[in-house]
C-alpha cells in the first residue's frame, strides 16, 4: 500500500539509544527508560519482557510518539524503514501512525471508544490511511474482522465494545491494529486479560500475521511463556534498561543476566513438586528515581561483587546476542547456531 | 418525590399564622365577621387542612390549580399567562451558557493548568461567586441606566414583536447564563481533560487521527455524557435563580408571580406555581437521566455496568 | 496544609501509589504505577502556590468581619441623616457616597454586613447541627431509617432553595431569627448528604470498626469518632452553606420578604439602591460588590480546601 517499499537493508524498526524520562516541574526530569536499543526485521517476532514497571510499555509509547506529559521522550532515534520517527511534526506523524506503525493496546476495554461501534473504530483507520470508499471501508473492516477470527463479523462489526466477550474484544483491536496495513506491529500485553486457551489463539494468530504479511511484530509481555512461543528474539528490560537480549532458544537455555535467570526460575514450573514453594526473586523491582549506583540489580542479585555496585556494566555482545553484566553467566560470544 | 414536595410545601403554608383572608382585606375595621367568614367559605378555607390538600390535589389532576385568594383569577389562568416568560428565559439562557461554555471547556481543557486553563478558572470562580439577580442588577445599571442601549424593565412577547423580545429578553438571559456557564465549564472542563488522558483517546491518536478529530470525535463526545448529569442540577440553578432575575426586570413570568403571592400572602397562587416549578425540575433531570441512557451504548444494552 | 517535603523518594514499597496522578496511570497502565509515584511527588510540589489562595480568601474574609464588626469604632453613624447631602458622591468624609437621605452608604454597607453575617452565621449553625446529626444517622442506621431521611432530603432539594424560602418566610415572617432558622434549615438537606457521604467513608475505615468492636456506644461514635474525622468535609460545606446563606438572606430582603426597614442588611440596602438606579447607582454597586467579595472568598476557601461537592441551587 505504501508507494515504495523499504530497501532490504534497512530492518523495518531500528530503535537505538530512547530514553524517556518523567519531567518534575522545576525540580528537572526523572529518567525512566535509558538508552534503549533494539531492531526488528521484516516478518520477524521481538519480545520485551520484564516485570511490572520495567519500561516496556512506555518504550513502546515512545516509539508511537504517544507520551503525554509528565513522560516525554529525552532522547534517541526511532526509524521506520527510511523514516526517522522522532521529531516529526504531528500531521506528518498522524500519516505513519496507524498507517505503516499500528499498536495493539493492552486492556481493549478501556482502549476501545465505549461510545462507537468497533466497525467504525477500525473504519476510521482505513478512512485515514486508505483510499477505499464508504462502501469498500465496511467491506474491508468486515474481512478484517474475519481475518482475526470472529465469526459472524459483519454483526460484530456493528457492536459496542462492551458487548463483546473479552477474546473478541482483543482479536477487534488486533484487525484495528492491522487495518493500515502496516510495516510494524507493537503487541502491548494483548494477551494478558485473557484465559488459557484464548491466549494461545490469539498468539498462533499473530504468528500466522507476522509470517504471512511480513509484518515486524514486537510484543511486549511480563509473560514468558507467551514469549517463548512467540518471539525469535528476546529483550529483557530490568528498571528501564534492556540487560539481555539474545535469540529466543539462547535465552531460554543459556540465560546470560542473573535476572534472566531469575526470571525464569521464578516463572511457574509445572513440573516442580507442589510442596516446594515457588521460586521468587527477593526485593522489590526498583522505583524511577531510586536506581542503586552500579548495575540497577545488584542489590537483589545473588552474584553481586562488589565492582556491580560500583560500575554499571554495559550491554556488550554482538548483534544476536547482548548482555549488560560484569559477571555474565554464559558467554554471548559463542552461541549455539539458533534458526532465522 | 413530587407528591413529597406537594405536602412539604402545603404543610408549611397552612401550619403558619399569617391569615389570607385578613390580608386581602388589608384591615378587619368595618367588615363583618359574617363577610370573613363568607370570604373563607368561598376559598374552602373553613374545611380541615387534610381536606384542602385534597382539594388542591385532586383540582391539580383536573388541571384546575385553585382561584387566587387576591385576585379573582383562577390560579390555573395566572400561570397560564406567565408560564411563556420563564420558560422562554430558562431555555434561552441554558443555550447561551452552554453556547459560551462548551468551547471554553475545550479550549481549557486541550493544556490543563495551562495559562488559559488558569484564567478560566479563575472566570469560573468569579463568575459563580454572581447570585444571578446581582449580576442582573449590575448588568441593569451599565447597560440600560449607563449605556442606555437596552429597556431596563418590561417585556415583549415574541408573538407581538421578534426583535423586541429579543430586547428584553437578552440582559436577563446574560445575567442567568454567566453563572451557569461557569458550572458548565467546570463539568465539561474535568470530564474532558479525563477522557483526553485516557486509552481510548490514545488509541486514536495511535491510529492517526487528528488533533481536533480527536478531541471532537473522541473526547469531547465521551466528555459529554457524565456532564450531561449536571444539567439537571444547572437547570434548577437558573430556575431558581430566574425568580429574582425576573422580578429585577419586571418580566411577568412565574418567577415574579412566586414573588408577588409570597408578598401577598395569595398561598392558592404561591403553591402552585412553586409546585409548578418542582415539577418542571424534576421532570427535566427525568429527561436528561433518560437522554443521557439513551445516548450512552452501555446503559442502552446492560442493565446494570 | 504545606505538606512536608518528603526528600527523594519514599522507602521501597512504601510508595504513594495510590496518590499516582491520572495522566500518568492511565497512560501506561501498570508499567508506569512506579512512574506515576514519582509524579505525584512532583505534583505534590507544584501544588504549593494553593495554600497562599487560601490563606489570602481567609484573609479578606477576615478583613470584612473585622470591618463590620468594628464598623462602629471608626465609620460614621449609619443612621445620622442628612438630606442636604442626599446622593453625594464620593468624598474623604463619605467614602462611598450617602443615600437618598444623607446617610453615609459606607457606615450602612459595615452597618448592613453585621445583620447579613449575623444571619449567615446563624443558617451555617443551624444548616451544621441539623444536616450533621441527619447525615450521621442515616449513615449509622442504613436500612429503612437510612432510606427516609436520603428521600426527604431529595424532596427537600428539589424545591428550588429560593422558592421554598419565600414559602417559609412569607408563612413564618421574617425576624433575623427566622431568616437564619429558614435558611440554615433549607441548607440542611445538602449538608446531610454530604455529611452521610463522608461519615460513610470514615466507617469504612478500620479505626471505626476497632472503636466498635471495643464497645464504643452509638452516640460516642458519632460525636468522638466520626465528627472530628469528617471536620474537613464540613468545613468545606459550611464554607458552601455560608455563601448560599448570603445569597438567600440577600434574595429576600432584595424583595422586601427579608429583614425589614429600618434594619439594614446588604439585601435591604441593595433593594434601596434598585430603587434609586437613575438617580445614583452606586448605591446599588456598593452593596452588591460586598456580597461579591465575601461569596468569591467563600468559594475560594471551600474550593481549596477541598473537592468542592455539587453546589446547592440558590
Amino acid at each position: 500500500m505504501t508507494a515504495t517499499a523499504p530497501p532490504r537493508t534497512a530492518p523495518a524498526l531500528a530503535v537505538s539509544g530512547l530514553s524517556v524520562e518523567l519531567e518534575r516541574g522545576r525540580d528537572g526530569a526523572v529518567p525512566i527508560v535509558r538508552d534503549v536499543s533494539f531492531t526488528v526485521e521484516r516478518g520477524r517476532r521481538m519480545g520485551l519482557v520484564g516485570e511490572s514497571g520495567s519500561g516496556k510499555t512506555l518504550t513502546a509509547m515512545a516509539v508511537m510518539g504517544l507520551l503525554k506529559r509528565p513522560l516525554r521522550v529525552a532522547g534517541g532515534s526511532v526509524r521506520l524503514g527510511e523514516t526517522e520517527l522522532r521529531g516529526l511534526r504531528r500531521r506528518s506523524l498522524d500519516r505513519v501512525r496507524g498507517g505503516r506503525i499500528g499498536m495493539v493496546y493492552q486492556d481493549p476495554m478501556q482502549s476501545l471508544n465505549p461510545l462507537h461501534k468497533v466497525g467504525d473504530q477500525i473504519a476510521e483507520s482505513l478512512r485515514l490511511h486508505t483510499s477505499l470508499d464508504r462502501r469498500a471501508v465496511r467491506e474491508r473492516v468486515v474481512e478484517l474482522l474475519d481475518d482475526v477470527g470472529i465469526h459472524d463479523a459483519a454483526a460484530k462489526a456493528r457492536a459496542y465494545p462492551h458487548e463483546l466477550s473479552g477474546g473478541m474484544r482483543q482479536r477487534a483491536m488486533i484487525a484495528m491494529g492491522l487495518a493500515g496495513d502496516p510495516e510494524v506491529l507493537l503487541c502491548d500485553e494483548p494477551t494478558t486479560a485473557l484465559d488459557v486457551t484464548t491466549q494461545r489463539r490469539i498468539v498462533e494468530l499473530l504468528v500466522r500475521i507476522s509470517q504471512e504479511r511480513g509484518v515486524a511484530m514486537v510484543m511486549i509481555t511480563h509473560d514468558l511463556g507467551v514469549a517463548a512461543g512467540f518471539c525469535d528474539d528476546v529483550a529483557v528490560m530490568y528498571a528501564g534498561r534492556i540487560v539481555e537480549q539474545a535469540p529466543v532458544r539462547d535465552l531460554y537455555a543459556r540465560p546470560a543476566h542473573p535476572y534472566t535467570e531469575a526470571l525464569l526460575s521464578a516463572a511457574c514450573d509445572l513440573t516442580l513438586p507442589l510442596d516446594r514453594p515457588i521460586p521468587t526473586i527477593p526485593g522489590q523491582p526498583p522505583l524511577p528515581g531510586l536506581l542503586a549506583g552500579g548495575c540497577s540489580f545488584h542489590p537483589r542479585c545473588p552474584y553481586a561483587q562488589e565492582a556491580c555496585a560500583q560500575e554499571r556494566p554495559t550491554l556488550d555482545g554482538s548483534d544476536r546476542r547482548r548482555v549488560a553484566c560484569h559477571f555474565a553467566l554464559a558467554s554471548v560470544e559463542q552461541t549455539e547456531a539458533s534458526d532465522v | 418525590m413530587l407528591v413529597a414536595t406537594s405536602v412539604i410545601v402545603f404543610a408549611v403554608l397552612r401550619a403558619l399564622p399569617g391569615d389570607p383572608v385578613l390580608t386581602r382585606l388589608g384591615t378587619t375595621q368595618g367588615v363583618s365577621q359574617e363577610t370573613i367568614d363568607r370570604l373563607r367559605e368561598q376559598f374552602g378555607l373553613d374545611h380541615s387542612v387534610l381536606s384542602q390538600y385534597g382539594d388542591w390535589v385532586s383540582g391539580i389532576f383536573h388541571g384546575d390549580f385553585g382561584t387566587s385568594y387576591f385576585s379573582q383569577y383562577s390560579v390555573t389562568s395566572l400561570i397560564g399567562q406567565r408560564i411563556g416568560v420563564t420558560l422562554e428565559l430558562t431555555i434561552v439562557s441554558v443555550a447561551l451558557a452552554t453556547v459560551i461554555a462548551v468551547p471554553v471547556a475545550v479550549v481549557a481543557a486541550l493544556k490543563p493548568h495551562g495559562a488559559i486553563d488558569r484564567v478560566v478558572s479563575a472566570l469560573c470562580s468569579l463568575g459563580m461567586a454572581f447570585p444571578p439577580f446581582v449580576a442582573a442588577i449590575l448588568l441593569l445599571i451599565v447597560f440600560s441606566v449607563q449605556l442606555g442601549w437596552l429597556p431596563a424593565r418590561g417585556w415583549v412577547p415574541l408573538s407581538q414583536s421578534v426583535g423586541q423580545n429579543l430586547q428584553h429578553i437578552i440582559l436577563p438571559a446574560v445575567a442567568l447564563s454567566a453563572v451557569a456557564s461557569p458550572l458548565i465549564i467546570r463539568y465539561l472542563r474535568s470530564e474532558l481533560v479525563e477522557a483526553l488522558a485516557s486509552p481510548f483517546v490514545r488509541t486514536a491518536e495511535g491510529k492517526g487521527v487528528s488533533r481536533a478529530q480527536v478531541v471532537l470525535r473522541h473526547a469531547l463526545r465521551n466528555a459529554t455524557l457524565p456532564a450531561l448529569t449536571s444539567v439537571g442540577l444547572i437547570f434548577g440553578y437558573t430556575l431558581g435563580g430566574a425568580v429574582l432575575v425576573e422580578y429585577v426586570f419586571g418580566l411577568p413570568g412565574l418567577g415574579s408571580l412566586a414573588v408577588e403571592s409570597a408578598l401577598r400572602r395569595d398561598y392558592a397562587v404561591l403553591q402552585s406555581v412553586v409546585l409548578l416549578l418542582c415539577a418542571g425540575f424534576i421532570l427535566t433531570t427525568l429527561v436528561v437521566d433518560l437522554a443521557a441512557r439513551a445516548l450512552d451504548p452501555r446503559l442502552r444494552t446492560v442493565r446494570d455496568a | 496544609m504545606p505538606e512536608p517535603t518528603t526528600p527523594e523518594v519514599p522507602a521501597a514499597g512504601g510508595a504513594p501509589a495510590g496518590a499516582a496522578t491520572t495522566v500518568a496511570a492511565s497512560f501506561a497502565g501498570d508499567d508506569a504505577a512506579a512512574a506515576a509515584a514519582v509524579a505525584a511527588r512532583g505534583a505534590r510540589r507544584r501544588r504549593l502556590p494553593r495554600p497562599t489562595m487560601l490563606g489570602f480568601a481567609t484573609t479578606v474574609l477576615g478583613v470584612i468581619v473585622l470591618l463590620v464588626l468594628a464598623a462602629p469604632l471608626f465609620a460614621a453613624d449609619p443612621d445620622a441623616q442628612d438630606p442636604i447631602n442626599a446622593f453625594a458622591g464620593s468624598s474623604f468624609a463619605h467614602p462611598f457616597g450617602t443615600d437618598d437621605l444623607g446617610r453615609d452608604l459606607f457606615a450602612r454597607v459595615l452597618d448592613g454586613g453585621r445583620l447579613t453575617l449575623l444571619i449567615a452565621g446563624g443558617a451555617v449553625l443551624v444548616a451544621f447541627l441539623l444536616g450533621t446529626l441527619w447525615g450521621f444517622v442515616a449513615a449509622s442506621r442504613r436500612g429503612i431509617v437510612d432510606e427516609l431521611l436520603m428521600r426527604s432530603a431529595d424532596a427537600l432539594m428539589a424545591i428550588p432553595q429560593i422558592l421554598f424560602a419565600l414559602v417559609c418566610i412569607s408563612a413564618f415572617g421574617a425576624s433575623p431569627l427566622n431568616l437564619a432558622l429558614v435558611v440554615g434549615v433549607l441548607l440542611a438537606p445538602t449538608t446531610a448528604r454530604m455529611a452521610r457521604s463522608a461519615a460513610l467513608q470514615e466507617m469504612s475505615r478500620d479505626y471505626y470498626a476497632a472503636a466498635i468492636a471495643y464497645g464504643a456506644r452509638q452516640r460516642r461514635l458519632l460525636v468522638r469518632e466520626l465528627l472530628p474525622n469528617t471536620t474537613g468535609q464540613l468545613a468545606v460545606q459550611a464554607a458552601i452553606n455560608a455563601a448560599s446563606a448570603i445569597i438567600l438572606e440577600a434574595s429576600l430582603s432584595f424583595v422586601g420578604l427579608g429583614i425589614q426597614p429600618p434594619d439594614a442588611s446588604w439585601g435591604t440596602l441593595l433593594k434601596e439602591g434598585y430603587a434609586f438606579l437613575y438617580q445614583r447607582y452606586e448605591y446599588a454597586v456598593f452593596p452588591a460588590l460586598a456580597i461579591l467579595l465575601t461569596i468569591w472568598m467563600l468559594n475560594v476557601v471551600a474550593d481549596q480546601l477541598g473537592g468542592r461537592p455539587k453546589r446547592g441551587r440558590a
